[in-house]
């Protein structure tokens, strides 16, 4: 085959070949012909340089992960705590307790007005606040929650 | 070994310690690939971690009809690009975020030096190179990827490894003689 062909095979294979993606056979072919012809051994010398800087300079300016980063990957994957806690059954604990407690707290401390029974007020008091705000940590939880599934 | 493909179909049914390898396997040159980008270690973490995210809430419907790489890459190159929409003006980021503790003196020399090289090129051109030649991709790949024909990726790539061979001062003989030729045929 003669020189000329040749010249034009590599052409056609070039960029298979400066990337590693030719077979053996065709490779070999390629480099005796660079042996032989000094343009196209030229050229491609030319591009193998601006590829070797190309690779060097971007392996040495390099970053490894941070560790932040390694641990954020990590934990991904693994439910927040706090969401966790806040289980579909917890929600219901949560809002009947709720419920239970802002209940009696408001009877007895109506009782308690009214003289009907003799328990402190503030007790009374205390019990409906605990309750409503029991009551509402459920009702918002359960809240964010549908909200994200939707 | 699995492939990516098999480790996301396994984490997608539940099996967590598929989708580490995964992350073992693509977090280094995915943060590189987006750091070349940003300039800035925290931010290219940021999107990286989002990528990741991105990929876990995905699991359940992921279907491996393309290779699972073109997907990551595809995730985070628009993630950087929302990124660069939203602050309009990149150079702006550049200059703030450029100055880093995190890097050392010496990785942030070459990357100036490699963000030299390049400055010439476009986006587009850029993507090329660095897929081909730093992150070994084939053609198939990065043409999935930008959404182009193979045969435009093979001129793109061409293109910039000549303005590179150009900024660098290397000459070429055969470009020399085909210009030669045409000015006396003309």
């Amino acid at each position: 085959m003669s020189e000329m062909n040749e010249c034009q095979n590599l052409q056609q294979q070039l960029d298979e070949y400066l990337s590693n993606h030719l077979s053996d056979f065709a490779k070999h072919r390629i480099d005796n012909h660079l042996r032989q012809c000094s343009i196209c051994a030229k050229e491609v010398n030319g591009y193998k340089i601006v590829i070797g800087q190309l690779r060097s300079l971007a392996k040495s300016a390099n970053i490894e992960p941070s560790l932040s980063l390694e641990y954020s990957l990590k934990r991904i994957t693994q439910p927040n705590p706090t969401q966790e806690l806040f289980t579909s059954s917890n929600y219901n604990v949560l809002i009947l307790s709720g419920t239970l407690l802002f209940v009696l707290g408001t009877i007895f401390g109506l009782l308690n007005y009214y003289g009907a029974v003799s328990s402190s007020l503030l007790i009374s008091f205390i019990s409906a606040l605990l309750g409503s705000v029991v009551l509402a940590t459920g009702l918002i939880q359960m809240r964010r929650k549908t909200k994200s599934s939707k | 070994m699995s492939s990516d493909e098999n480790l996301m179909t396994r984490f997608g049914r539940g099996d967590e310690t598929a989708f580490s390898e995964i992350v073992g396997r693509h977090q280094h040159r995915l943060l590189n690939f987006i750091y070349r980008r940003t300039g800035s270690r925290e931010l290219a973490e940021d999107i990286v971690q989002e990528t990741f995210l991105r990929v876990v809430n995905a699991a359940s419907r992921y279907q491996a009809t393309a290779k699972f790489t073109t997907w990551l890459y595809t995730i985070a190159l628009n993630l950087w690009r929302n990124e660069v929409a939203r602050r309009r003006n990149p150079s702006e980021l550049s200059e703030r975020d450029r100055i880093q503790e995190s890097v050392s003196l010496d990785q942030q020399v070459d990357f100036r030096k490699l963000q030299d090289l390049m400055q010439d090129l476009s986006e587009e051109h850029r993507l090329v190179l660095e897929l081909s030649f730093i992150e070994g991709w084939t053609n198939q790949q990065i043409a999935d990827l930008l959404s182009c024909s193979i045969g435009t990726i093979k001129s793109r790539k061409f293109y910039a490894l000549k303005a590179l061979r150009k900024r660098m001062g290397i000459d070429d003989e055969r470009d020399e003689r085909m210009s030669e030729s045409t000015t006396a045929i003309g």
